[in-house]
């Protein structure tokens, strides 16, 4: 399982950003400040740092020298959004820079670039008997690969990324068409393309009064 | 220019009365010589009787008495005697005899040959019935060479002025010039952002003056810019925590939001989510509030005038009743008026509670204390709680600057109390004093002018 700190000094940021990681299924953990970071990082190997800049004690910049050496990549998670400041961030050796405030796909998707950039990451994500390999955008079940248009494949990715969640209808048809819910069968009708095409009449649930889910037993 | 031109005019002006008084002491002596030998040649005459050869005689006589003259002169003049355009006699320089006529009789004329200026002067003399013509050439060329020579001393003398007054214009127009040159220098790099270069020109003339009121104008420029520069760089610090201060919340309130409306999550994360929501709405309240605060109090001056303190304390004893049943707050009772404002006054000292409270744990006592000092009113506001250390307490004014950021966001704080607080002792032209020690409390006070009503 992929590991990865968050060192994040607001409370609130730092619980968001575990629930959100651990949902899509990353083991994580916390530091306060920079000097607990160091701490753990001393003693634990993580597959990714989430770096808060303004920190007390270590400040981010400091820290990322420290983490440095190590190869972990890290990406810098701050309401320094200046391009001065991006780029300083970047100079350093930062592999991502996500500005506050971001949206939770936005952190999910850099998180996977920057993991993919380093072959850490689901570049080939296993799912039941599917892998769906996320450069090429192509899908295979038992080596068979399987023609998906593009909503359909985009829908896939969403509910594999956010599988064992229950998915409110109108939200996954806004995050995945990229427009507002309009009460169409749209949504409906490519769960059931999907469906049909894996042959995962189970796995996709419905959820009464709710959505989606897909429901993955391990 | 006009000096050499006038030289010159003097010059030639000399060379002609030169020439002239020449001529005419050459015409002088040759009247004075012609009289000798016509007097010479007579007495001769009168001694011989007139026979043929008389005129052979006379002409050996007269070339005996020229030769005479001729080296008396030191070879200068030189005589020739003719008759009828045949030259009888003559020591002059055979070249010469073309000059010599009869057509120039009583006449002279000059002449110049050869690098020479001659000067020949022609006569009749009656010996009997015979006329000779008697030329006279005397050699003028001194007056020339006195003319050249002055002029080429003029020359020299004018050439040498020249060369001393060319240097000594260059060296005071490149004075004047390297001045100019130097203010202009110094005025480009202003222009280029260099706002500390000065001429440091120290002349007393015009060129000093100007290069003064120069540095003048570039000292104030450069303070003007400096403190531009330091409000545009305070101005970008508040933004930039400012920014910050706003994003985090915003983040974590979309975020949590997000979440919800996205997955059926479980009740505890639920739970949480909107339990963060709240608090950092609640933090994002407060922050609007005190930079509201800020802003109507930035520019607009208030006017002070004489109020009652008393007035002032209970409504702030109002504000807090109720609100804080766990905390002590002790207000000096003292009537006396003091120049604030009502509404300033107020937001004042009830920052300075927040934070006492913010400090203190529960059951402590927080003192609102006013003394008269002199002429002044010294109000204190003194709490038993956990004090900041020197660092922060420096510190403590800035706009979000936070000595322990989680207890404070924990307690709805902004971090811009302190800095609302210096605003207005600004306004009352008092000076914010926080002494401070660590777990043992701080002490902050500010003085009034207290009213005569």
């Amino acid at each position: 399982m992929i590991k990865i700190l968050i060192v994040e000094d607001e409370k609130a940021i730092l619980d968001l950003i575990k629930i959100n990681l651990q949902r899509v299924g990353y083991q994580c953990e916390c530091a306060n400040n920079g000097k607990e970071g160091a701490d753990l990082l001393a003693e634990n190997d993580y597959d990714l740092v989430l770096l808060d800049i303004m920190l007390p004690h270590i400040n981010g910049y400091e820290l990322l020298e420290y983490i440095e050496p190590l190869g972990i990549p890290v990406i810098f998670v701050t309401a320094k959004g200046s391009i001065k400041d991006r780029v300083k961030g970047l100079h350093m050796g930062a592999d991502d820079y996500l500005v506050k405030p971001f949206s939770i796909d936005e952190l999910i998707a850099r998180v996977e670039s920057v993991l993919r950039r380093y072959h850490k990451g689901m570049k080939v994500i296993h799912v039941l008997d599917i892998e769906i390999d996320t450069q090429t955008r192509q899908v295979k079940q038992n080596n068979q690969i399987i023609s998906l248009t593009n909503k359909e494949y985009d829908l896939l990715l969403y509910l594999v990324q956010n599988r064992n969640t229950a998915l409110y209808r109108e939200v996954l048809y806004e995050k995945v068409w990229e427009e507002e819910w309009d009460e169409s069968r749209t949504l409906d009708l490519h769960i059931q393309r999907l469906r049909k095409k894996l042959n995962w009449h189970h796995e996709i649930k419905t959820i009464f009064k709710v959505g989606y889910m897909l429901e993955e037993h391990v | 220019m006009f000096f050499s031109l006038g030289e010159t005019f003097i010059l030639s002006q000399n060379h002609h009365h030169l020439l002239e008084n020449t001529i005419q002491q050459n015409i002088l002596s040759y009247e004075l010589e012609i009289y000798n030998l016509q007097n010479h040649l007579l007495q001769s005459i009168y001694s011989t009787s007139l026979d043929d050869d008389y005129q052979e005689k006379v002409i050996n006589q007269a070339t005996y008495y020229l030769e005479q003259l001729h080296y008396l002169s030191q070879k200068q003049t030189s005589y020739a005697l003719s008759q009828n355009n045949d030259i009888l006699f003559s020591n002059m320089n055979n070249e010469y005899h073309s000059f010599i006529s009869v057509k120039n009789n009583q006449k002279y004329y000059l002449q110049k040959y050869h690098h020479k200026n001659l000067m020949f002067i022609t006569t009749d003399i009656h010996l009997g019935e015979k006329q000779y013509y008697l030329t006279a050439c005397y050699d003028i060329s001194y007056c020339y060479e006195e003319r050249d020579r002055q002029l080429q001393s003029f020359f020299i003398t004018s050439l040498f002025m020249f060369v001393l007054a060319f240097f000594i214009l260059r060296f005071v127009a490149q004075y004047m010039t390297k001045s100019i040159y130097k203010l202009n220098k110094m005025s480009q790099r202003i222009a280029e952002g260099e706002y500390d270069v000065r001429t440091h020109i120290q002349s007393k003339d015009e060129i000093g003056e100007l290069s003064q009121s120069f540095d003048k104008m570039a000292e104030m420029n450069e303070l003007t810019i400096q403190q531009l520069k330091e409000s545009v760089i305070q101005k970008e610090e508040f933004m930039g925590s400012f920014s910050h201060e706003i994003k985090t919340p915003m983040t974590a309130i979309l975020g949590f939001a997000d979440l919800l409306r996205t997955c059926d999550c479980d009740e505890e994360t639920r739970q949480k989510a909107a339990q963060y929501i709240y608090t950092e709405a609640k933090r994002l309240e407060s922050l609007s509030y005190a930079l509201m605060e800020l802003l109507s109090m930035g520019d607009n001056q208030a006017e002070l005038k004489s109020i009652s303190l008393q007035h002032v304390f209970s409504q702030l004893k109002e504000y807090y009743r109720g609100k804080t049943n766990e905390y002590i707050i002790i207000f000096d009772v003292i009537d006396i008026h003091v120049i604030s404002h009502l509404d300033l006054l107020f937001i004042l000292l009830r920052n300075l509670i927040d934070n006492a409270i913010k400090a203190s744990e529960k059951g402590q006592t927080i003192q609102v204390k006013a003394e008269l000092q002199y002429s002044k009113l010294r109000i204190s506001v003194i709490d038993e709680g956990i004090g900041m250390s020197q660092e922060d307490a420096k510190k403590a004014t800035e706009a979000f600057y936070m000595a322990d950021k989680s207890r404070a966001r924990s307690q709805g704080g902004a971090g811009l109390g302190l800095a609302i607080v210096k605003r207005i002792c600004h306004l009352h032209q008092t000076q914010l004093l926080i002494e401070s020690e660590l777990n043992k409390g701080t002490t902050i006070s500010f003085e009034l002018e207290v009213s005569n009503e």
